[in-house]
């Protein structure tokens, strides 16, 4: 019982105002964070391979296929935030045996296996095939068998085969843009869902995400792409980094409306949670919302690429600008998920009170675990890279 | 038709690993899922069952009143009338069995006091409040104050 007390006790230098005892250690850490930041760039990064392949935007075509690993590379680890916050990765399963259509996050998993298996994974294959073929019967050793494998011991690559196969690969990826929006805007409807905290209690939500998830995952292929390009060696497309900048700019200004439209509504309707959530914009949130997020994270992107649209700029000065966007970008989405999901535990539900978050630097939620689970992606998408070339088609062409 | 066979051949195999993969779900689902999940409801009904094997903790007033009657109806009188005994004393069905080898929690600690009655903005203003630091500090709350009937 003392022990409880003393306990209690410590915990109240946490806390401002009044809050309800189960409000003050945040449940949602930094994992939680990373997991909407990792599944919006696998949604981003599929849009804008589908921009080549469904929309006929060609001059993104360099990137079409970069695009589509880094997407599988990000999914991959997209669900490993969450297990590893749970603590009991075995009983990820559960969800997916006995699931309840009243879970939002049973469903996920449905969504995120349909969305890794039917459509990403198969349009890589279909995508790849050719080359697959052509390694399998010229590698050697275990590479060779690794590809016979990945090839389903079936050679035919005759021009009628891969004809089905681009009709088949145009159809998944038609069908895997709403499963793109349906993977993040899941995510999204999962907070937007939470009826108790006015913070995520909004059905702007879903599109917000979506339309974030367009913004970070474009900034993140189009970064791979130039670190991609000066690592080979090899000239930047200056018409394809050109294009996706614009549409970055377009899915940005989008974003930023919609943003902007949620917080001017909630300054407007001014509801009875209005009170804690400006002292929560003001005060807990000042520096990862209004100056990384909004200031750094949005208008700094948004005005370097709009200055690119509006005045001539050489290629010299122009590709650190869009270098420079890209990070920034990637910084404030990243932001954006944190406002999200930490902001949403800082206040108490009585609305007169605040708690802290305290990001450790190790432990099993702690800054070093989530730095890893970003590098973890890059590290597979270098794999992939390396098993399958996405560059062979423009130098064998 | 304009294909033939060796021209889907592959597509064909790739669709077979998708049932074999379905159908390895299914099966693991029949191995896994516990035989009493949904006997009651959507959840597994030996949960039910070992939950109920738990020992009970709380006795709740009731019990308490039967020896410490006066004690009862002095705090019942009381400003804490609305405080159950457990809320300060702990858990105390193993002591209502037991009472001369299972002794009770007798909180002395300040910070017991503190939890409620701390000075804070928020709170009620006509809740009693005080400033632990300035109203006689390294006082025992108990030395003036009767947690049964608190001024």
């Amino acid at each position: 019982m003392d022990e409880i007390i003393r306990v209690l006790f410590e915990y109240l230098g946490k806390v401002q105002g009044f809050i309800y005892p189960n409000e003050i250690e945040l449940h949602w850490s930094i994992l939680i964070v990373l997991y909407p930041f990792i599944t919006g760039l696998v949604a981003g990064a599929f849009i804008l391979a589908s921009l080549e392949r469904v929309f006929n935007v060609k001059e993104v075509k360099p990137t079409y296929r970069l695009a589509l690993l880094t997407a599988l590379a990000f999914l991959l680890i997209a669900p490993m935030p969450l297990n590893i916050h749970l603590g009991h990765p075995e009983r990820a399963l559960e969800i997916l045996f006995t699931p309840h259509l009243s879970s939002a996050m049973a469903i996920f998993g449905f969504v995120y296996i349909w969305y890794l298996m039917v459509v990403l994974v198969v349009e890589i294959w279909l995508d790849y095939r050719k080359d697959i073929v052509i390694l399998a019967q010229s590698e050697k050793g275990i590479k060779k068998y690794i590809y016979q494998a990945m090839a389903l011991w079936s050679y035919n690559i005759s021009p009628e085969a891969l004809e089905l196969d681009d009709k088949i690969g145009k159809f998944v990826t038609i069908i895997g843009v709403p499963s793109a929006f349906l993977l993040h805007g899941y995510v999204g409807f999962i907070f937007g869902s939470i009826k108790a905290n006015p913070w995520w209690s909004s059905p702007l939500m879903p599109v917000i995400f979506i339309f974030s998830a367009m913004v970070s995952g474009i900034a993140l292929v189009m970064l791979i792409y130039m670190i991609v390009s000066w690592l080979r060696k090899v000239v930047i497309d200056m018409n394809c980094l050109d294009t996706i900048g614009r549409y970055l700019l377009y899915a940005f200004i989008i974003d930023f409306s919609l943003e902007t439209l949620d917080l001017i509504h909630r300054f407007y309707e001014s509801n009875e949670a209005f009170g804690a959530l400006a002292m929560l914009m003001s005060g807990k949130l000042h520096i990862s919302l209004l100056i990384v997020q909004i200031a750094l994270g949005t208008l700094v992107p948004i005005t370097l690429l709009s200055i690119i649209q509006l005045i001539k700029v050489k290629p010299e000065i122009r590709k650190p600008m869009y270098f420079s966007a890209g990070m920034l970008t990637l910084i404030g989405i990243f932001a954006m998920r944190w406002n999200v999901v930490i902001g949403g535990q800082l206040f108490s539900k009585s609305f007169r009170g605040f708690t802290t978050y305290k990001l450790e630097l190790i432990g099993k939620e702690g800054l070093m675990t989530a730095a890893a689970l970003i590098i973890l992606p890059v590290i597979i998408l270098a794999v992939l890279i390396y098993l399958f070339p996405p560059f062979a088609k423009e130098t064998g062409e | 038709m304009k294909y033939s066979y060796k021209d889907y051949k592959h597509l064909l195999r790739l669709l077979a690993i998708f049932l074999l993969g379905v159908g390895v779900f299914l099966i693991a689902r029949a191995l896994f899922t516990p035989a009493s999940f949904g006997e009651f409801g959507h959840y597994r009904g030996d949960s039910l069952r070992e939950n109920m094997g738990f020992a009970a903790e709380y006795a709740g007033m009731a019990a308490c009143k039967k020896c410490h009657e006066a004690v009862y109806t002095k705090k019942s009188k009381s400003k804490h009338k609305g405080l159950s005994c457990e809320t300060c004393h702990g858990p105390a069905l193993r002591h209502s069995l037991e009472p001369k080898k299972e002794k009770i929690v007798k909180p002395g600690s300040k910070d017991l006091c503190h939890l409620c009655h701390s000075i804070n903005s928020v709170r009620r203003k006509d809740f009693p409040q005080v400033d632990f630091k300035k109203h006689n500090p390294g006082e025992d709350c108990l030395a003036c104050h009767d947690s049964h009937d608190p001024l």
